[in-house]
């Protein structure tokens, strides 16, 4: 049972880290809390189920579907309601990220209804036994898509041209405009990549867990932040570390402690974080901004 | 400052006008040729969503019997009030129904929390009210003669199907999954599953809590699965039970599922689709019932209702209304203004002893304590459909 929960808590743990990465991002550049992240991923779990459901493409068209469709909505959102509010200081575009978010919420149920429907199933499902080990196709889909694309992501910031210049404006904006970084275009990129990571999860979530609803990205989008915090905001590796780490306690705390508190055994250890390590698990101090 | 004064006592002598004519306008239209009953249903409020089911159960009665040329050639008129599903909302409107409109009998209130300050009216002024829904135990008992209410809870619609589970899959060990958030579900997975299981020798080896929405089972899953039971118990909501039963079909926790009524939905054959086969409950209501009475409410309430199915409360409103009536029949009620308290005193004492009623659900008696004798159908999924096994 212990392995089979390693398992149950990587699965979670990778949905977790993906969010948790594009929050990061985010920060990382404009030192801004998202709060309508959650519900690119709901979107991003709709577009999949209207690409399989109703234009009948399979999993990969989807999951395309999803990345592009949550792009486009995450950059909307940016030029709606932060790109203009932004002057107002920081408690202004993070009032009107919330109302984004309850905005699309009260869209998708009225498209959708309110109620929970269920994701279409897409993947061949088959269990595969190794040892005591049950695994299925799909846990092992989701963990190696998700390793997949956060190492990619990690690459792309590492290695490429774009990559350095996220690095640079979230390093420091106004050196990095001095320096001939486009800081507007580097944001749209930014958010881009963010809400594709979005999508996915969002589809992930769907293939996982069976079934969404248009308030899903709440709850998810709240354990993001918590996972940020955690990992250190504005840290890419320690949002993928956290992640993986809250998902993984979670699931144990099910399996051996009380199933009834697993949230509270997260926001109590970002609670403790908080007080006794602001930077986060895995940060060296980031505010390098005044 | 005279014509100001003058205009002041004319306002007020002519809304003391309006007044008179209110009080003497009601019982003088209550009886020409018509039979008054009042309902309170929550429209509005948290529980709007099971009130505006149960309301479309009562419209169709009342336009059956009145398109049938009513009770005894008088027409069935009905004075609803809604709730707001608040206890002092519901007070109100009960005072009303009793004092002012002079209703023959009060058809509900729905909640529990209504149920408990609108039956010591209800005594009172000895006039009847019979819920169709609160399903808090020992309420009718505590308000003798003039509470009834034609309600189950999963505490008498479970044992059979808990016998027909336990027998047919020989099942000696269970473990619970509870939403704790839900108070029906709370008190279904935390109190009558392990008291009805462990009277029928079952032992409990595992439980598992969770608040309503939880997206991720799997962890849950995996803990039953190491316990291996013989059968699992799901006490959630409709989409975590179908989320639940998904899970544990694709770790290979095939073993024989029950819950509580609240999955008895068509929305959980829906969301749990194949997998939902074999799942069992017990309910009083049983929607797929082909006797014919049963059938047509059905049929009727979804081409009203957008092809939603009815729940047991809607059922229990549409018999409640029959009673009603099949009581008026028999009885001695003279519908005449001066013979009002011994009309509401008539079907009191016809409702305290009616016997075998053959209602939609199911054909049942009133109980001395003021409850129905129902007991529950045990419901099957097979084929994506909820039936008798």
């Amino acid at each position: 049972m212990f392995l089979q929960q390693v398992i149950n808590g990587l699965m979670l743990g990778c949905t977790y880290a993906l969010v948790a990465l594009g929050y990061t991002l985010i920060f990382g550049l404009l030192r801004l809390i998202h709060m309508a992240h959650g519900e690119v991923l709901m979107i991003g779990a709709y577009m999949g189920l209207i690409v399989i459901a109703y234009l009948h493409g399979n999993l990969f068209v989807a999951m395309v579907g999803a990345m592009v469709f949550s792009a486009l909505v995450g950059i909307t959102i940016y030029f709606v309601s932060i790109r203009y509010v932004e002057k107002g200081g920081h408690l202004s575009p993070l009032v009107s990220t919330i109302g984004v978010a309850i905005i699309l919420q009260e869209i998708f149920s009225k498209i959708f209804t309110g109620e929970k429907i269920a994701f279409p199933e897409t993947l061949v499902f088959k269990n595969i036994q190794i040892g005591g080990l049950s695994l299925n196709t799909v846990q092992l889909f989701i963990i190696v898509l998700s390793f997949t694309v956060m190492f990619v992501i990690y690459l792309i910031l590492k290695g490429t041209m774009i990559g350095k210049s996220i690095r640079a404006v979230s390093e420091n904006t106004q050196t990095a405009r001095l320096l001939g970084i486009r800081v507007t275009w580097i944001v749209v990129v930014t958010f881009a990549l963010a809400s594709i990571l979005a999508g996915i999860a969002g589809v992930l979530v769907g293939i996982a867990y069976h079934n969404i609803y248009p308030l899903m990205g709440i709850e998810i989008g709240l354990k993001g932040l918590a996972i940020i915090i955690i990992g250190g905001m504005g840290n890419v590796v320690g949002a993928m570390m956290a992640g993986l780490l809250v998902g993984l306690m979670e699931v144990f705390s099910i399996a051996y402690i009380s199933s009834s508190y697993k949230d509270a055994f997260t926001f109590g250890l970002m609670v403790v974080i908080l007080i006794w390590k602001p930077e986060g698990l895995f940060g060296s101090v980031v505010e390098k901004k005044a | 400052m005279r014509t100001k004064r003058t205009g002041r006592i004319l306002i007020t002598f002519f809304l003391f006008t309006i007044f008179l004519l209110t009080q003497l306008g009601a019982p003088l239209r209550l009886y020409a040729g018509e039979i008054t009953l009042g309902a309170l249903i929550p429209l509005t409020g948290y529980a709007s969503g099971f009130g505006e089911n149960q309301k479309v159960g009562l419209d169709i009665a009342v336009e059956e019997i009145n398109k049938a040329g009513g009770i005894k050639g008088s027409t069935l008129k009905m004075i609803t009030y809604d709730t707001e599903s608040k206890g002092e909302k519901a007070i109100f409107a009960f005072r009303k129904l009793a004092t002012q409109d002079n209703v023959l009998a009060v058809l509900g209130p729905f909640l529990s929390t209504e149920v408990e300050v609108c039956f010591p009216l209800a005594n009172k002024y000895e006039i009847i009210s019979i819920s169709a829904s609160a399903a808090k135990p020992g309420l009718a008992e505590k308000f003798r003669p003039y509470g009834f209410i034609n309600a189950t809870s999963d505490l008498n619609t479970l044992p059979p199907a808990i016998e027909y589970w336990v027998s047919k899959f020989d099942i000696k060990t269970a473990c619970i999954v509870t939403d704790i958030k839900d108070a029906l579900n709370k008190s279904t997975g935390t109190e009558i599953f392990p008291k009805l299981l462990e009277a029928k020798g079952v032992k409990i080896i595992g439980t598992s809590e969770f608040v309503t929405n939880e997206m991720d089972f799997s962890a849950h899953v995996s803990k039953f699965k190491a316990l291996n039971p013989d059968g699992v118990v799901v006490s959630c909501t409709v989409a975590d039970a179908a989320g639940f039963i998904k899970e544990a079909k694709k770790q290979g926790l095939d073993k024989p599922f029950i819950g509580g009524v609240a999955i008895q939905t068509a929305k959980f054959l829906e969301l749990a689709g194949k997998e939902a086969n074999g799942t069992i409950t017990g309910s009083s209501f049983w929607v797929e019932n082909p006797a014919p009475k049963s059938k047509a409410f059905v049929e009727e309430f979804r081409k009203r209702y957008g092809g939603r199915d009815p729940n047991p409360f809607a059922a229990n409103m549409y018999e409640n209304v029959y009673m009603i009536k099949q009581l008026i029949e028999s009885g001695e009620v003279k519908n005449k203004p001066s013979d009002l308290a011994a009309d509401r005193q008539t079907i009191q004492k016809g409702l305290a002893t009616l016997k075998g009623f053959e209602g939609i659900t199911t054909t049942f008696s009133i109980t001395k304590e003021g409850n129905v004798d129902k007991s529950g159908y045990v419901l099957m999924v097979k084929d994506s459909k909820w039936v008798r096994p």
